[in-house]
Order: structure tokens, then C-alpha cells, then sequence
């Protein structure tokens, strides 16, 4: 009975396999193609190499227009195709050309860009003065992006090939704000005549042309021949949206995909031991801390927000919930950001943290609550501060809020505690220093733990309006250690970047911001 | 007949200012602003102001609910507050998608639920009733995104047989990429499907009609599938129906576990980014997709029961 009862459920397993093939076929013209890998099946490209590349992301692109689409996801793929003024090298953390030649700054306000020649749109056309205006006068126009370019008076043409660039305040950061991909430069004629086209059939004078983007499954780019800085090493690019970290790994491992981003923290040792794939890691620009609100009692006590800074054993968080893709933080910048300097680790010490909480008139601890957008990651770092402050008797609440009303809520200052993380996307430290510690970024701009010391605010500006650059890490440097004394914020960790690649990927530098560039890397056959 | 069916998509249009009415209040009165959540944790005071407006969210709610119903029933669903491109676009692209899936879903469900629950039902209470209706129970309990990582570890990562997730690209490997996807969703419906036949065999297995169709010397397979299933079909019709329905409605775990491109990952994704005229342009969407499915059961009544038929004709 029982032998019929497997052979059975056996039977009945195969019918509904093959009768699903059969039931689910027809339509749609046949292809010669088989298997599920295109990775696998892509056919072979020049010198022993594919000629197609795929990557694997979490999300789908939110907006093809880069002065629209800041999101990581989004900047992934129109990175690719479109140009920056100045770029930013990824290994070294150095400031190069890229659209822009060479630059001279004339006085304190006014940089003259001389703009390459002989750069072509993805049409064909020629990039002149008149679309790097047009570009950087839209990027000030977009409430996503104005942020990074808002430094910006005013921008004139000289002439075809040099632009002036006009800014509000002397700003030292100004280069490295160009850099970011938000404002990258846009063929002006293409997008005056059908902007809404633009957003969907993007051209820019990147490496890769757009091919097309079919909504929630993928994005496909072709080389284009006539990019300014040389061939690019594979034909076809694809990206395909894969939403969950565990499908991401698989993919890898099937050979579907050839990069795989954004690897859940438990895939990596798998991917690690894996003989057939290798792991890209890399420090990242991003800093996880949380904010205190020194608006309510009694975070506004500096002996209280020490205790909760000196009670976080930063090394087990890393190690457990991070499985070791992070390194403990020590400033709300990462190390490759400039301007950082260490002011010193951060110290693991319940004790003196239950004495200082004892002398600020807390000996028995008091209750308070941590509030988290809904990222995994966050929700158990958060486990895991709750449970050390238990151990100083600080009783604390983790609250788990879906992302926009997080948003709203720290921005109008209601939360205790609250755990951000933030990117140094200029690569430069007054990116993150103005908006976060400076008292006029208070709220919705950034600064959520409602700061307000002349001294930082004094230092911040010093920093941003001087050019000399040693004058600025000098300040930086001031600027660190007198924030570690304030200890408004506490920071946890700098995450790693994790990129999971086939063995056969050459050539893959991976990007600290995730921005990673596509162009030079091939897959072997 | 048709002044039924006429009368039925009549029926639709308060059934869909009742939605939009409910969505659009639940979206825009839950906590969080959309301009905030677009702009993230870096939004200056003049940005937010430019995105709220740009978005239009300065006007106040019942107007924005009047011009939304004006617009909708000119056939304009509105442009995404993410990515500023035509909603109707975005649905009618991922709606065919969904479609294909839940019509596989479905056949994988009906030829897997129909017979089991026919069998279990001829042999209440055998050995094998018992470990169907067990099977049935793990099946409609097991959680979608379980049963289709489970897949595909065994037929993509260490079969190497088919695709781990996303939608191939037309023939064989659209086939491919279906067939796990349409198991996973196929085997919850089934579940349903099978309790479902079995109980309303259950129903008409013991009438009278059985034992005198049997008595009259009718084979055993016509009295099965003409007596017994034709007068049990109506309530799973009706459940076939509302499962079709639902999954219509996009399978937002299966889709989002196979990476498959459809409605109900769109919905999602615009849930989380807060995009209001998306998420009203999909639930608009599933809205009418159920009516009509409901629909097309109600008139597919009339064909398995002729007393229906009659009274369709009545009205």
C-alpha cells in the first residue's frame, strides 16, 4: 500500500510537471536558445570573451533621468550611460577629468571648465558649453537632486568648449559635488524636444548606450563605439532586477547572472567558499549611527549621550549581525571620505557608562526608545543596543516604522533615539558634516539630532570655504575630535561593499558609493 | 442575457469610486509624505516645498480625489510620483505578465485539485483521502515564497534543469521560466481547488439521481463526470473563479521569489516608495480584472446549470 501510495504522489508529481510544460507552451515565437542562463549561453565576444555582461540588483531603476533618479538602484544603471564633469577614481579616491578637460579656479567664486572636444552623444551629436549649462541649470531645477549642485550661481558659456561656473559662497567641496552622478550632463537639444521621452529612452555620452528597459525585470545596454574614453571591454550590458538577496546568490551560483549586488550577510561565506565564483569587497562611504535628540531630556545631558555611546560593543555588532562585511566607526564619515580623521575609537565600557549615567542623576537607568525604518539589518543592530543598554538599565524600545513616516517623524524631531545611515556620496566630508551637524540643517535636511553649537557650525563653514586643503583636514580634524566630546551621535559601523562575481570577472573595481562602473570589466568564457 | 452582463459592468463603476475612494483616503491620510519619502533623508525645506507641489499635493484631499475620479474616467490614471512616467503605461505593461502566470497558475491547479478531489471524494475516508486532504491542508498552509525557494534549489540550483527566477524571453524559455513559478502558485490553489471538489462531490455523491443513474446502467466514468461533477461544479467554479481572481491581482510573493515582472510586484514596490497614483492605478486595475472574472463565472454558471440559465433569462 505504501509502495502505491509513493508511486502515486511520484506520478502524480511528473504529470503535473510535464503537463504544465505542455500546458504552458504556445505563443511567442521559438527560439533556438535553451537553459534559463543566458549568462551561460551568451555567445562569445572578442579574445576569449563574452560578449555579454549581467548584473544582478535588488531594485529596479526609479527614473532613467540621472537628474531625477538619486536612488542607488537607479544611479547603478544611468551611471553607465551618462557622464560627469569630473569623476572621482574609485581605487585611488582622486579627482579626474572626465567631460570636463582641465579647470582653473580664476577667485574664491568662479571655476572656468574646458570642456573635452570631440565628446559625442549616444545620437551622435557633439557635447558643447550649451549642454553642460543646460544640464547643471536642470539639475538646480530638481527638487531630487538640487541639493548636490545648489552651490551654484550662476553658469555662463564662453564659448563651444569653456563654461564658467559661478558659485553662491566660496565652496571647497564644489569639484567633487560635480562629480556625483546627479549631475550628469544631458544632450540639451534631445531633451528640450521630448523630455518625457528622455526619461524613458535616455541618451547621455557614457560608455553605454540604452537598448531598453522592460519594467521590473531588466535593463539592457550596448557599447557604445565612440565613447570618448575608449571602447568598452564587453558588447551588452543587461541588468535584471532580482528583489531578493537569496535569488541573488543563486543566480550567481547558477551562472544566470555574472555579478550578483547587495549580498544578503549570510550568502557570503557561501560565496566565499565557492570555487567557481569570488567576492569583491571593498570599504564603502556609508556610516549606520544613531542620532540622539538633544531637543528632549535627557538626551540633552552630554554625561547621558557618552553612557549610551561608551554601552554599544560596536566590535559584536559587527562581527555577529554583519558577519564581519563592516568595520567598527569612530566618525560619522568612513575612512576614504576626505576630511577623516580618527578622534579615537569608541570605548566598550559598561561601567564608567553606569557611573557617568549615575553622576547625570540616573543610577537606576531610565526608559527611552529606538526608533528604525523597516531594513532588516537595522532592526537587529537595534536588538542588539537594546539588549547592551539593558545591561547600563537603560530600558529601551525598539519601534520599527515603514520609511516615510520615519522620515517625517525624525525630521520633526519626535524620536528619542533613531538609526540612520548615510553616504558620503561626494566623497568629500562637508557633505555629510553640513547636513548633519550644522544647526541650520535641523529636521528634513538632515541634522536629526538637532545640533546646535556655534563652535561645530564655525568650524563646518571654516572648512567649506577654504581651498587649501591641508587648512580643511586641519579643521575636519578639530571638527571630529570636538564632536566625539558632544557625542550627539553614536556611530556603529562603516558597512562593506559586497559584490558577489562569477571567477571568470576581470576587471570589477567595486565602486565605495555602489556606483560601480561597468566599463572596463569582461567575463572570461 | 446581455442586459445581465450590461447590467453587471454598470454595476462596476461604484464599485470602483468605491475603492478609489478607500484606497486614495487610506494612502494619503496614512503618516509619511510622499515628497519626504522621495527625496529621503536629505530634503531641504525649498525641495520639499518644489516636489509637493510639483506632485500636487497642496491642494486639499477631496479635491485631489475629485480631479483624480475626473481624470480616471477620461481614461488617465496619472504619471508616477517616483519616476514621473504614465501609470497606465506601467500597469498595462506588467498586467500580461501577471496574466500569462495566473493562467498557468491555474492550469496547474485545476489539473492537480479536480481529479484529487474527485478521487478523494468516490473514497471517503480511504487511506488515500486521508493523504490527500493531508497533502491539501500542508498545501494551502505552506507559504508561497518556501515552497518556491524549496523549487528552486532542487530544479535550478542542483538540477540545473530551469531558471531561477525572471521572465524568459518568448518559446522555450518563457516556457522554462514559467514552470516553477506556475507550481508555486498552482499548488496553493489546488489545495483550495481539491477541499473544494470533494465537498460539493461530497454533496451530490449520495443524491438519489446518482443511485438511479447507476440502477439504469450508465458506465461508472459518465455517471463520475456527467451526474456527479456537472451538479457539484458550481461552487468550485466559483472558488476556480476567485482564485483566478486573486491571482490576477498579481502574486506578490511568487513574483517577488521569481523575480517575475508582474502587477503585484509593481504594487508593492509603489507601496513602499508611498506612490500614491500607482498604487491606485493597480488596485483600479485588479479591481476590474475581478469584476470581470466574477463576471465571466456568473455567465459560465448559465452553461453548467440550465435552471440558471432560466432565470438569467427572467431578468
Amino acid at each position: 500500500m505504501r509502495k502505491n501510495i509513493k508511486r502515486l504522489i511520484a506520478l502524480a508529481l511528473a504529470t503535473t510537471m510535464a503537463l504544465s510544460l505542455v500546458g504552458c507552451g504556445g505563443g511567442g515565437e521559438t527560439s533556438t536558445t535553451t537553459g534559463g542562463s543566458e549568462s551561460a549561453e551568451a555567445s562569445t565576444g572578442e579574445g576569449g570573451y563574452k560578449d555579454t555582461l549581467i548584473w544582478a540588483q535588488g531594485a529596479d531603476v526609479t527614473s532613467m533621468d540621472p537628474h531625477q533618479g538619486k536612488e542607488t538602484p537607479a544611479v547603478e544603471v544611468t551611471d553607465q550611460i551618462f557622464d560627469t564633469l569630473t569623476v572621482v577614481n574609485p581605487a585611488t579616491n582622486e579627482l579626474e577629468p572626465q567631460i570636463a578637460e582641465s579647470w582653473e579656479q580664476t577667485d574664491d567664486l568662479t571655476y572656468v571648465f574646458k570642456i573635452r572636444q570631440g565628446i559625442k552623444f549616444h545620437d551622435g551629436s557633439d557635447l558643447t558649453a550649451e549642454d553642460v549649462k543646460f544640464s547643471l541649470d536642470r539639475a538646480i531645477n530638481s527638487a531630487s537632486v538640487s541639493y548636490i549642485v545648489d552651490f551654484i550661481d550662476n553658469v555662463e558659456v564662453n564659448d563651444d568648449y569653456t563654461v564658467t561656473v559661478t558659485t553662491k559662497f566660496p565652496y571647497a567641496p564644489a569639484l567633487r559635488n560635480l562629480s556625483v552622478p546627479f549631475a550628469a550632463i544631458v544632450p540639451k537639444a534631445i531633451v528640450e524636444a521630448d523630455e518625457e521621452g528622455f526619461k524613458t529612452n535616455p541618451v547621455g555620452c557614457g560608455p553605454y548606450k540604452f537598448v531598453e528597459w522592460k519594467q521590473g525585470d531588466s535593463v539592457t545596454l550596448e557599447a557604445f563605439d565612440d565613447y570618448f574614453g575608449g571602447k568598452p571591454a564587453t558588447k551588452n550590458l543587461i541588468m535584471k532586477v532580482i528583489p531578493e538577496a537569496a535569488q541573488r546568490t543563486i543566480a550567481l551560483e547558477t551562472g544566470e547572472v555574472d555579478l550578483a549586488y547587495t549580498l544578503a550577510s549570510n550568502d557570503v561565506d557561501k560565496i566565499r567558499e565557492n570555487p567557481d565564483l569570488q567576492l569583491f569587497e571593498g570599504p564603502s562611504m556609508a556610516c549606520e549611527y544613531i542620532s540622539m535628540n538633544m531637543n528632549k531630556a535627557p538626551f540633552d545631558d552630554v554625561r547621558v549621550r557618552e553612557a549610551i555611546n561608551l554601552a554599544i560593543d560596536r566590535q559584536l555588532i559587527v562581527d555577529t549581525i554583519l558577519n564581519g562585511a563592516g568595520t567598527v566607526a569612530d566618525s560619522i564619515i568612513a575612512p576614504d571620505v576626505f576630511g577623516y580623521s580618527s578622534p579615537g575609537a569608541y570605548e566598550y565600557n559598561p561601567e564608567r557608562a553606569k557611573e557617568l549615567l549615575a553622576e547625570a542623576g540616573y543610577p537606576d537607568g531610565f526608559s527611552t526608545s529606538l526608533w528604525t525604518s523597516d531594513s532588516q539589518t537595522r532592526i537587529e543592530v537595534c536588538q542588539a543596543i537594546t539588549a547592551m543598554l539593558m545591561e547600563v538599565g537603560i530600558e529601551c524600545n525598539v519601534e520599527v516604522m515603514e520609511f516615510g513616516r520615519f522620515i517625517e517623524q525624525t525630521s520633526n524631531g519626535d524620536h528619542d533615539m533613531a538609526i540612520f545611515g548615510w553616504t558620503t556620496s561626494s566623497k568629500d566630508a562637508d557633505y555629510t558634516f553640513y547636513s548633519l551637524e550644522h544647526s541650520s540643517q535641523q529636521g528634513a535636511p538632515g541634522n536629526r539630532t538637532f545640533i546646535n553649537d556655534p563652535e561645530v557650525d564655525a568650524l563646518i563653514e571654516e572648512a567649506r570655504q577654504t581651498t587649501d586643503e591641508q587648512v580643511r583636514l586641519d579643521t575636519y580634524k578639530e571638527l571630529q575630535v570636538l564632536l566625539k566630546e558632544i557625542n550627539n551621535n553614536a556611530p556603529i559601523y562603516y558597512s562593506d561593499v559586497v559584490v558577489g562575481a562569477n571567477a571568470k570577472v576581470e576587471g570589477f573595481v567595486p565602486d565605495p558609493i555602489e556606483y560601480h562602473k561597468l566599463d572596463q570589466v569582461k567575463v572570461a568564457n | 442575457m446581455y442586459k445581465y452582463i450590461i447590467k453587471r459592468l454598470l454595476m462596476m463603476i461604484p464599485v470602483l469610486l468605491g475603492v478609489t475612494f478607500i484606497v486614495f483616503f487610506i494612502l494619503n491620510m496614512s503618516p509619511g509624505d510622499p515628497a519626504a519619502m522621495i527625496l529621503g533623508d536629505r530634503a531641504s525645506a525649498e525641495a520639499l516645498a518644489m516636489k509637493r507641489e510639483e506632485l500636487g499635493l497642496n491642494d486639499p484631499l477631496l479635491v485631489r480625489y475629485f480631479n483624480y475620479v475626473v481624470d480616471m474616467l477620461h481614461g488617465d490614471l496619472g504619471t508616477s510620483y517616483k519616476n514621473s512616467l504614465s501609470v497606465w503605461e506601467q500597469v498595462t505593461e506588467r498586467f500580461p505578465n501577471t496574466a500569462i502566470l495566473a493562467l498557468c497558475g491555474i492550469c496547474v491547479a485545476l489539473i492537480i485539485g479536480i481529479p484529487t478531489g474527485i478521487i478523494s471524494a468516490k473514497k471517503q475516508y480511504s487511506l488515500m483521502d486521508n493523504c490527500t486532504m493531508v497533502v491539501a491542508l500542508i498545501g494551502v498552509s505552506m507559504p508561497a515564497f518556501w515552497l518556491g525557494l524549496l523549487l528552486v534549489i532542487v530544479f535550478s540550483l542542483n538540477l540545473g534543469w530551469l531558471p531561477s527566477q525572471g521572465m524568459g524571453d518568448g518559446g522555450m524559455e518563457l516556457v522554462k521560466s514559467l514552470i516553477l513559478p506556475s507550481i508555486t502558485l498552482g499548488t496553493m490553489s489546488a489545495a483550495t481547488i481539491t477541499r473544494m471538489t470533494r465537498s460539493s462531490m461530497l454533496e451530490v455523491i449520495r443524491q438519489d439521481y446518482i443511485s438511479t443513474a447507476r440502477a439504469k446502467g450508465v458506465s461508472e466514468k459518465t455517471v463520475t463526470i456527467k451526474h456527479m461533477l456537472r451538479n457539484a461544479l458550481i461552487p468550485i467554479v466559483t472558488a476556480v473563479g476567485l482564485q483566478f481572481g486573486s491571482l490576477l491581482g498579481g502574486a506578490m510573493l511568487t513574483e517577488t521569489v521569481f523575480s517575475w515582472p508582474g502587477l503585484g510586484r509593481l504594487m508593492v514596490d509603489s507601496i513602499k516608495s508611498k506612490d500614491i497614483p500607482l498604487v491606485l492605478g493597480s488596485v483600479v486595475f485588479m479591481a476590474v480584472m475581478f469584476s470581470v472574472v466574477n463576471l465571466i463565472v456568473d455567465i459560465v454558471y448559465a452553461y453548467i446549470d440550465p435552471r440558471i440559465k432560466s432565470q438569467y433569462k427572467k431578468k
